[in-house]
């Protein structure tokens, strides 16, 4: 593995510490960072060969607008889910966490990363628009959408650095962990808009049927990966982690 | 001289800066493109982009770019309400309904977000450091300003000098990065900018004490939403805070909950009233206008200058 698990917690610390704010902590559940999410984002910047202080302002704005998205997206509409003052909180946490990424990235100074994440920042919401109004209206389309949604920064950040490795990895990569780890969210989203066109079939068949397409659509981005990469041993232990994931996910699954 | 003048002189521009904001807000989604363009269309004073195209007069008025420093700051304004009105559970502003009435907070959080987002797009077309140190240190306090304001709700033991801290950075800050930004946009001298900012600073304050004000003083009609509301949600405000000095008036104003009836709620409102808190509050206002106007005197000769002044009157004497 590129980085050890002691480096990934150091660096988780290094970005709550970041984004302490007394009241917020006191109020709120420290937010998660995705261990992939994470990981794909500091091999991005190694690839660079970055001085220390640039790598780590890098990482941790990254960072911050992977929290701030997040964080959003706890917010619910209704405050039996959330208690009100909760909600109020996770608004402004989330505001909080983006104004950081901005404020750190304006003082290293790097105006066109600010603004190439800002574009990226402006596709995952567009894209979660879409999938919360049902604004998809097949597997392709939803699959297109969720990638958007889940790896548009990290392609942005990838496609600042001129690194074709680091966008395929930010693309298919990324993606393909993702669906691994939240396969039951996809499956629900599948068969609740009917995006197979699977109206004959019903209860274990059907969840057969939907997993089936998304395993083979998981197949084809990790064919697709494993081709474009010309030497697979660059990217070995993010093969790693693929089947590391695979084998954690809930065995209730069905595929 | 009246506002509405001012207005006048900037039509051209104001009206380029209304269409590119149409424009700029034109999301693939049909339901992003609705919600987004949702406050746009219910109108506004535009005060942010009217002091970034005056504070620009006083240098190299270059409208391509001026328009974009207006433009990102009525963005991150207006994605800020849409947020706003999650956090204040609102369901009108202007009179209208809220993102989150027409649709949902979900669908408020998506939008503010993609606005913010479309508003740095923007900005970043400005090719300024410290330009972009200015705003992205606004938008941190800005943020610290809310989350304090829900920190201290139904606080009615807190200072003066908190109420001023917070509405520094909940409004007054992000008025002075549009007069500053206007001026850097407009390539003026390092201390023409810095006082641009500070008279944005001194009227902003005055502009968030009348808001405050107008809480107690307005009607529904006129507010878009209802009187006495800042109130009713815990927010304590200068007005507020002036009135509980009186010891009677302030046990009578700590009954004040979320859950008090509209009767109840008024009679609280007319005690404050009557306690001469809102003209001591109308009183410390001019003060920060006085300081505005002091400032102003210090900039360069401009022509603007005038406009400015003019601004800093509708300030002390709006009415909505």
């Amino acid at each position: 593995m590129q980085f050890s698990k002691k480096y990934i917690t150091e660096m988780k610390e290094k970005i709550y510490n970041k984004i302490h704010h007394s009241f917020l902590s006191s109020q709120l559940e420290l937010p998660e960072i995705d261990n992939d999410k994470l990981y794909l984002l500091l091999s991005i910047l190694r690839f660079q060969d970055l001085p220390r202080a640039q790598f780590e302002t890098y990482a941790t704005s990254v960072m911050f607008i992977q929290i701030a998205l997040d964080t959003h997206d706890l917010v619910k509409n209704d405050d039996e889910y959330m208690q009100h003052k909760k909600r109020q909180l996770t608004v402004l946490a989330g505001d909080f966490y983006s104004g950081l990424y901005y404020y750190s990235l304006s003082h290293l100074p790097n105006i066109q990363m600010i603004r190439n994440l800002a574009e990226g920042i402006k596709i995952v919401n567009e894209n979660k628009i879409r999938i919360y109004n049902k604004e998809v209206h097949s597997f392709e389309e939803y699959m297109s959408c969720m990638m958007k949604k889940e790896t548009a920064i990290y392609q942005k950040l990838a496609r600042y650095f001129h690194h074709p490795i680091s966008e395929l990895l930010s693309s298919n990569w990324l993606h393909i962990n993702q669906i691994i780890k939240e396969k039951e969210k996809y499956m629900n989203y599948i068969k609740e808009n009917d995006l197979l066109e699977y109206s004959n079939l019903k209860g274990e068949k059907l969840n057969r049927f939907v997993g089936k397409q998304i395993d083979a659509y998981i197949d084809s981005m990790y064919s697709q990966l494993i081709e474009m990469v010309k030497e697979p041993s660059l990217i070995e232990d993010f093969l790693e982690l693929i089947a590391f994931n695979k084998n954690n996910v809930n065995s209730t699954f069905i595929s | 001289m009246n506002y509405k003048t001012v207005y006048t002189i900037l039509n051209n521009d104001l009206k380029k800066i209304e269409n590119e904001l149409e424009y700029v807000l034109d999301a693939h989604s049909q339901l992003l493109k609705e919600s987004s363009l949702h406050y746009l269309q219910a109108g506004g004073k535009r005060i942010r982009p009217v002091f970034v195209l005056l504070s620009a007069k006083f240098g190299n008025y270059n409208f391509q770019i001026v328009k974009d420093v207006a433009v990102s700051l009525e963005l991150i304004h207006m994605a800020s309400l849409i947020h706003d009105d999650v956090i204040d559970d609102a369901y009108t502003r202007r009179g209208r309904p809220t993102v989150k009435a027409k649709w949902d907070n979900k669908i408020s959080m998506y939008t503010g977000d993609y606005i913010l987002a479309r508003a740095l797009e923007i900005i970043t077309g400005l090719n300024n450091v410290e330009a972009h140190k200015i705003l992205s240190k606004t938008m941190v306090e800005l943020s610290i300003g809310e989350i304090e304001q829900i920190r201290d709700k139904y606080n009615f033991e807190q200072t003066i000098t908190n109420y001023f801290r917070r509405i520094k950075r909940k409004t007054a800050l992000l008025i002075a990065a549009s007069c500053q930004l206007g001026g850097i946009a407009a390539d003026v001298p390092r201390d023409v900018h810095i006082k641009l900012a500070k008279f944005g600073y001194y009227a902003g304050m005055a502009f968030q004490i009348t808001d405050d004000i107008l809480d107690f003083t307005s009607t529904e009609a006129k507010l878009g939403k209802p009187a006495g509301e800042d109130l009713l949600q815990g927010n304590i405000t200068l007005p507020v805070l002036l009135a509980i000095k009186n010891p009677d008036v302030k046990s009578q104003i700590e009954k004040v909950n979320e859950y008090m009836d509209s009767d109840e709620l008024s009679a609280i409102i007319e005690l404050i009233k009557n306690t001469g808190a809102i003209n001591k509050a109308m009183q410390i206002s001019n003060l920060y206008l006085q300081k505005a106007n002091q400032v102003l005197n210090d900039l360069p000769p401009n022509p603007t200058k005038k406009l400015l002044g003019t601004m800093l009157k509708f300030i002390g004497k709006r009415n909505f």
